[in-house]
């Protein structure tokens, strides 16, 4: 099985033109920053939206080709889409929801209704309505309604994006198990570095309606300049202390450098984490503070500043071995009259990492 | 005083001519309103605005060229002597025809609103599951509208029981053909027989009123409980 893409499409002031060639297995992930066109190419494969010009090809059916003037609407290609709202029907129950899906399901692998019911936690829902249920479980509901259609392509466009962290972690858990079981193709909408670290085995980085960057998703992530959305940096680092009073847990990165305090959640000694530093959560010192709240105190120096628009600086440092970015203001950089090799602390507060 | 063989003729074909003009409207006016909702064509306003003239026109108008259509060797007219070999005018077809009209606007608009208020997203996350227009339109449009559709057909159905204007410019007055209830009434006021006209006037107004407050009762909405 393959999805082979060959697209342009054009609104006013975007224009989508990519070739990809995907082999279908495992979970791909398309990433980027908001109105990088990873939704839209989401919707032109699903085919809710009609591309301007090219093909789209999966396995041996074609589904677009502008060449021949051929258009096969959704409901004849083998997909299933869970949508950023979940879309759930308001005028059927939960269980009507899935029997809807039941009914015109499609020759995809089959799946153990019971199993993901249980799995995804359904049954005290069966009964309610859509407009009862909390986001968590709407996307619980949404996915399970997607299996249920039996795809042999699952879409998913940022099915997390609109969750609270405990949801968000619970259900990249269940995609992961759902995926390992049914050896389900998915491609993954997201703008989230983390959520593509634990879900995909290929990430394809987006950006202006072009494709980045295409690859291993940890490589990738890794390099400082692999074209990804600029504002977050990624760490991968070791468990090597927890600090159970106030559940804490210090991750190493680098045995040179000091290790960062972030909450513990469920870590434990040993695991490997990656967390991700968002660039509008770090402050610059030039000193060690020592009257802080802040957890984590970090050597830097200063590599690059770009100015992002009349208040704001982008401030790339070096941290070890690897570049964190830094949004800080343009009157703060020239009060700490920072440039490109001054020494620096970087404050980063331990409740604002996510990994 | 009592009814008369007249009156309750004139009642039954109201109510059979109100019945057929919103079933025909529904069947016709249904495809129209959604594409109304949904067309780019340029078009799109010239039409909203014909599909709303019997709101604004003197049904007098409506049923003068009505009547010019339905003769013999009219557009209508002609076209139906010639497949049925009868005529349009003074006849229950020609009325329905002309209720149909009369009425089209009251089935459209509820029907076109509710169309276009309707959650795409919804509709397409419907096809992606697998389900084609006729199952989208049967399990998600129509319940998802299903207070537009109530309104129309109420709308619809009132709004004929009414009509005076134009079945007196092209139905006539010939008891159980075409003599409607509003006829009827006319009647009886211009012969100053005034016991009957209350029978007819009151029962239609308390008719009306009784449809319509059941209709905006059962459009009344509850409140929805968020649990988490």
């Amino acid at each position: 099985m393959s999805l082979q893409l060959h697209l342009k499409h054009h609104y006013p002031g975007f224009t989508l033109d990519l070739d990809l060639d995907w082999d279908a297995k495992g979970i791909c992930a398309l990433f980027g920053p908001s109105g990088c066109g990873k939704s839209t190419l989401l919707r032109l494969i699903a085919g809710t939206e009609k591309p301007a010009q090219g093909q789209v090809r999966f396995h041996d059916q074609t589904w677009y080709d502008s060449t021949k003037n051929l258009w096969i609407p959704p409901q004849k290609r083998d997909i299933g889409v869970v949508f950023q709202d979940g879309r759930l029907f308001p005028n059927m129950s939960v269980a009507d929801n899935l029997a809807f899906a039941d009914a015109y399901s499609r020759r995809g692998p089959d799946v153990d209704r019971d199993w993901v019911i249980e799995t995804l936690q359904l049954p005290p829902l069966l009964q309610r309505s859509p407009e009862t249920l909390s986001g968590g479980q709407r996307q619980r509901v949404a996915l399970a309604r997607a299996l249920f259609s039996r795809p042999k392509l699952l879409l998913m466009d940022e099915p997390l994006s609109a969750l609270d962290h405990s949801s968000r972690q619970l259900i990249l858990e269940l995609i992961k198990q759902l995926h390992d079981l049914h050896r389900l193709p998915m491609l993954y909408v997201t703008h989230s570095a983390d959520e593509v670290l634990r879900l995909a085995d290929r990430l394809i980085c987006l950006q202006q309606g072009q494709i980045c960057a295409d690859g291993d998703p940890a490589t990738l992530l890794s390099e400082a300049d692999a074209g990804l959305p600029g504002d977050q940096a990624l760490l991968r680092g070791t468990v090597t202390e927890l600090d159970n009073r106030f559940a804490l847990a210090a991750v190493e990165c680098d045995a040179q450098l000091p290790p960062i305090w972030v909450p513990s959640g469920k870590l434990q000694q040993g695991d490997a984490v990656t967390l991700s530093i968002h660039a509008r959560d770090v402050a610059i010192a030039l000193e060690p503070i020592t009257d802080t709240s802040v957890q984590n105190q970090l050597p830097i120096q200063i590599l690059e500043l770009h100015p992002l628009d009349d208040t704001r600086m982008r401030v790339k440092v070096q941290f070890g071995p690897g570049t964190l970015p830094v949004t800080l203001t343009r009157r703060a950089c020239e009060q700490l009259k920072l440039e490109p090799g001054t020494r620096a602390t970087a404050l980063v507060k331990s409740v604002a990492l996510d990994y | 005083m009592e009814l008369t063989e007249q009156d309750f003729a004139a009642v039954w074909l109201t109510l059979k001519l109100a019945g057929a003009t919103t079933a025909l409207l529904l069947l016709l006016g249904t495809p129209l309103a959604w594409w109304l909702a949904h067309t780019r064509c340029r078009f799109k306003v010239t039409l909203e605005a014909l599909v709303a003239l019997p709101l604004v026109l003197p049904p007098t108008v409506l049923g003068f060229y009505l009547l010019l259509a339905f003769a013999p060797d009219g557009v209508l007219g002609g076209p139906w002597h010639w497949l049925t070999g009868s005529g349009l005018a003074f006849t229950f077809t020609g009325l329905l025809i002309g209720s149909m009209l009369y009425s089209l606007p009251f089935v459209v608009q509820p029907l076109q609103s509710g169309f276009e208020q309707l959650d795409k997203g919804l509709l397409q996350a419907a096809a992606t599951l697998g389900a084609g227009r006729v199952e989208r339109f049967r399990r998600l449009v129509l319940p998802l509208c299903k207070r537009s559709v109530l309104t129309a057909i109420t709308l619809g159905f009132t709004h004929t029981l009414g009509e005076f204007g134009v079945v007196l410019m092209i139905g006539g007055n010939i008891p159980g053909s075409t003599q409607v209830l509003s006829i009827v009434l006319y009647d009886q006021v211009e012969t100053l027989d005034y016991a009957r006209a209350h029978w007819l006037a009151g029962g239609l107004l308390l008719f009306s009123m009784l449809t319509l407050l059941l209709l905006y009762t059962s459009l009344r909405r509850r409140p929805v409980e968020i649990m988490h």
